[in-house]
C-alpha cells in the first residue's frame, strides 16, 4: 500500500494551520523536529508502519483526529 | 521618564539592583526582563528585583556575557523594562520541572486563565511569548514539544548559561530563582511582532540519518546504520581520532523545505562509536552536515534588513554561546553590537536557543513592533 503517510501529513498540517502559510511552515517544522520530514512524502510513498504510528501519536498529542 | 534598557557592569548583586532601580526611575513598569552574569548571586538578584519593582512582572536568568545595543559585557546585568505603552498586557508562568509534561501544560493553562482565552485558540498574531529554560536541564526539547503541540503561539527564547563550568544555571520569575525549570512570559502585543532566526553555516548535501538514538541522553549511536562517530568522520574525510576537533566547525542540521537549518551541534564523543549532542535528535531524522561560514555579522545584518527594528519597542536576542565565542575570538563583537545601535535591545549568550523547538549555534530574536 502507498500514500497513507502523505495523506496523514496533509491532514495534520491542514488542521493545524487552517491554511495560514506561517502556521503551515511552523507545523511542518515541528514535524521535522520530531523526525518526520514532510518533504520526503508524496502520494506514492510506500506505507511504513513505524512512521504511521509516529504520526498517529503526534495527531493525538496535537488534538487532531485522523 | 527613565530609560528602557540598562546595563550594570562589574558590581555585586545588591548594588546592581540598586543601580537598575536608579536608572529605570519611578515609572510604573508592566514587565522587566533581565540577564545576570553567572558570577552574581541569582537568588539575591531575583528577590531584590521583585522588591524594587513590585508592580512589574519579572523574569530573568543566569548568563555568560550579556548584550545591549552598545556592546557585549562580562560580569554584568542587562535589563529591559516595558510599560503599558509597549505592550497591551503580559502574564508570567513557571514550569517548575521541565521533565514533567504536566508542569508545562499547567503553565500554559495559566495563560489561558489569565487572558480568558484558551491557549489552543489564541490568535498567534496578537500574542507572542518568551521562554527561558535551565540550560543544564536537558529538558528544552520536552517543553518546546509540548508547547508546540498545544498551541500555535510562538515562544522564542534561550537556555540559561554560566561560565562553561556546567554546574548550575538558573531561571527566575517573580522573585524566585529556579533550577530544572523554565519561565515564560506571554505578551498581548500592541503592534505585532517579528521573529528573526539566524545561523551562520553553509549546508553540505552529505546526509546523516540518525538510525539509532538514545533520545534521553541526546546521543546518536548510529548514523546510516554505522557507528555514529565513524560515519560522521568518514563524511568529513577526517580520522576518528581527530573528529572531535571538527564538532564546532561542522555541526549537523535538520533542513526544512524552505532550506532553513535547525542546527544540532555535536558535543562530545561517547566511547569509540557514539556522539552526544547539545540538542536532541529524533530517531529516523535525516540530518545534513554543515560548515560554519564565519559570517555572523553579515548574516545578522542581512536578516535585520527586512525589519524596522531600530524603531521597535523592544528586541530580545538569544545568541548561542558558541556564536558569542566566535565573535569574541574574531574580534567582531563591537561590529556585531553596532548593528543594533540605537535600538532597545538586550541579549545573552545561551546554552541553546528556542523557536518551535530547541537548537544550537543560532540567534533567535523577538522584535516587538
Amino acid at each position: 500500500m502507498a500514500g497513507k503517510i502523505y495523506q496523514m501529513v496533509q491532514k495534520i498540517v491542514k488542521e493545524r494551520s487552517n491554511g495560514v502559510p506561517m502556521l503551515e511552515t511552523s507545523a511542518k517544522t515541528k514535524l521535522l523536529l520530531k523526525g518526520i520530514n514532510t518533504a520526503n512524502y508524496n502520494p506514492s510513498s510506500e506505507d511504513d508502519e513505524k512512521i504511521i504510528k509516529k504520526l498517529e501519536d503526534i495527531a493525538k498529542e496535537w488534538g487532531i483526529s485522523i | 521618564m527613565g530609560k528602557k534598557v540598562v546595563k550594570i557592569v562589574g558590581k555585586g548583586a545588591e548594588e546592581s539592583v540598586i543601580d537598575i532601580k536608579e536608572q529605570l526611575g519611578l515609572v510604573k513598569y508592566k514587565f522587566i526582563l533581565y540577564y545576570a552574569s553567572f558570577n552574581l548571586d541569582q537568588k539575591v538578584i531575583a528577590k531584590r528585583m521583585k522588591e524594587e519593582f513590585i508592580e512589574a512582572k519579572i523574569i530573568g536568568c543566569s548568563s555568560h556575557m550579556e548584550y545591549d545595543s552598545e556592546g557585549i559585557y562580562e560580569n554584568s546585568v542587562v535589563a529591559i523594562a516595558l510599560t503599558e505603552d509597549d505592550i497591551e498586557d503580559v502574564c508570567v508562568s513557571v514550569v517548575t520541572d521541565v521533565k514533567d509534561e504536566n508542569n508545562t501544560k499547567d503553565a500554559l493553562n495559566n495563560f489561558s486563565e489569565y487572558f480568558e482565552v484558551d491557549i489552543v485558540k489564541m490568535d498567534f498574531e496578537k500574542y507572542v511569548g518568551i521562554i527561558l529554560v535551565d540550560g543544564l536541564s536537558a529538558g528544552e526539547e520536552k517543553v518546546m514539544d509540548i508547547i508546540g503541540g498545544k498551541t500555535n503561539i510562538m515562544f522564542i527564547g534561550g537556555s540559561a548559561s554560566e561560565g562553561l563550568k556546567f554546574d548550575h544555571t538558573y531561571v527566575t520569575a517573580e522573585g524566585i530563582a529556579y533550577e530544572k525549570a523554565a519561565v515564560m512570559a506571554l505578551f498581548k502585543v500592541k503592534n505585532g511582532y517579528d521573529i528573526v532566526k539566524v545561523q551562520s553555516v553553509d549546508i553540505i548535501e552529505e546526509k546523516l540519518v540518525a538510525t539509532k538514538v538514545d533520545e534521553e541522553t541526546r546521543t546518536v549511536c548510529t548514523f546510516n546504520d554505522k557507528p555514529a562517530l565513524e560515519e560522521y568522520a568518514d563524511k568529513l574525510g577526517v580520522s576518528k581520532e581527530d573528529v572531535a576537533k571538527e564538532f564546532f566547525f561542522n555541526p549537523t542540521c535538520l533542513k526544512t523545505e524552505e532550506g532553513e537549518a535547525y542546527i544540532r551541534s555535536p558535543r562530545v564523543p561517547v566511547g569509540n562509536d557514539e556522539i552526544a549532542f547539545f540538542c536532541g535528535i529524533s530517531e529516523g531524522s535525516e540530518l545534513n552536515l554543515c560548515k560554519v561560514n564565519g559570517n555572523i555579522v553579515s548574516d545578522m545584518r542581512d536578516a535585520l534588513g527586512k525589519y524596522d527594528y531600530k524603531n521597535s519597542k523592544a528586541i530580545f536576542e538569544f545568541i548561542c554561546i558558541l556564536r558569542t565565542l566566535e565573535l569574541v575570538n574574531s574580534g567582531k563583537e563591537q561590529e556585531y553590537a553596532k548593528l543594533f545601535e540605537g535600538s532597545n535591545k538586550i541579549g545573552f549568550s545561551t546554552y541553546g536557543e528556542e523557536f518551535l523547538g530547541h537548537m544550537n549555534q543560532t540567534s533567535t530574536m523577538l522584535i516587538l513592533r
